[in-house]
């Protein structure tokens, strides 16, 4: 299959003073789209993960990324817990974000798996719809 | 809020799986900001273009059931679609959230990243492991690139995108 190249984003595009949170981003696509919307200058980025160590560990990461430190060294990025696989842990995070985030110019719902075998969530849903 | 809250059938009619849940709580902070900056703000699901291969065509919800029910019932489940029964649904709630939110306020959209090397397949059964190593070798955007694309939907796309799905940071007609 023949996918065709993404283009750079538009140098243009700058989000300073914005505030960011991604889903799913200790890892993969969510990791990553973090760091770049960090290099665009977010002032904040939040990365909603599952493990809190795995997210301190991100967050460490992105803070000694060659391309944040040059491009963005002020930026504030922290870790909320939050477990797709569980309402209440859904209600948690969004209670946390109500009380520490006064301003949020990007939600990026990304977070997510691909398993075979029939699993019940937390929350008593088949676990791939959960998510 | 109690699990059996949301049990009813009101808003489950399209899903009301955590994302949707956190997106509905985080809305009114979304729209507040749009008003503090005088430009829309962005709330952005990745999809997948893997949503054609989903199962409702087959096995439609029956008229006695519960979405939530039919997709919990695992005499229908089907492993290797049930990911693309996951994004049709979640392409459903950006189109029905769309018609709730004006564009001025939230962009909702949806978007595919395309097929990412990523470390996406580790729960995947052994005999699948290989052929999707493969293939992603092959066919397979960076990570970098992949990326790209949460950030065009989530950062650049403008209005014209909302309640769309994007493929390649272009509306999917």
């Amino acid at each position: 299959m023949g996918q065709p190249t993404i283009p750079p984003t538009p140098s243009a595009t700058d989000l300073s003073n914005k505030t960011v949170i991604v889903t799913g981003g200790n890892a993969g696509m969510g990791y990553e789209a973090a760091r770049q919307l960090l290099v665009l200058h977010a002032s904040r980025v939040i990365i909603a993960v599952r493990s809190a160590i795995k997210g301190e560990e991100a967050v460490a990461s992105l803070k000694l990324d060659p391309e944040v430190k040059k491009h963005n060294p002020t930026a504030i990025i922290e870790a909320f817990v939050l477990d797709l696989d569980d309402y209440n842990s859904g209600l948690s995070f969004a209670q946390r974000v109500k009380q520490e985030v006064k301003e949020l110019d990007i939600l990026l719902c990304n977070g997510g798996v691909n398993i075979m075998k029939y699993q019940k969530s937390v929350a008593g849903h088949e676990r791939v719809m959960q998510g | 809020m109690h699990k059996q809250a949301y049990m009813t059938d009101t808003w489950l009619s399209v899903n009301c799986y955590t994302h949707v849940l956190i997106a509905l709580e985080l809305l009114p902070l979304l729209q507040a900001t749009s008003k503090l900056r005088n430009a829309p703000t962005h709330l952005t699901f990745v999809g997948s273009a893997t949503q054609t291969m989903h199962t409702l065509a087959k096995k439609p919800v029956a008229a006695s059931e519960t979405v939530l029910g039919h997709f919990d019932d695992q005499n229908i489940y089907s492993g290797l679609t049930r990911y693309s029964d996951s994004k049709l649904a979640v392409n459903a709630y950006v189109r029905r959230l769309s018609a709730l939110v004006s564009p001025s306020e939230v962009i909702v959209n949806n978007l595919c990243p395309g097929l990412v090397a990523t470390g996406f397949d580790k729960q995947l059964p052994a005999w699948l492991k290989p052929l999707m190593f493969v293939y992603r070798k092959i066919a397979a955007r960076d990570v970098h690139e992949g990326s790209r694309t949460l950030v065009y939907a989530s950062a650049v796309a403008d209005a014209t995108t909302h309640g769309k799905f994007l493929q390649s940071n272009k509306i999917d007609p």
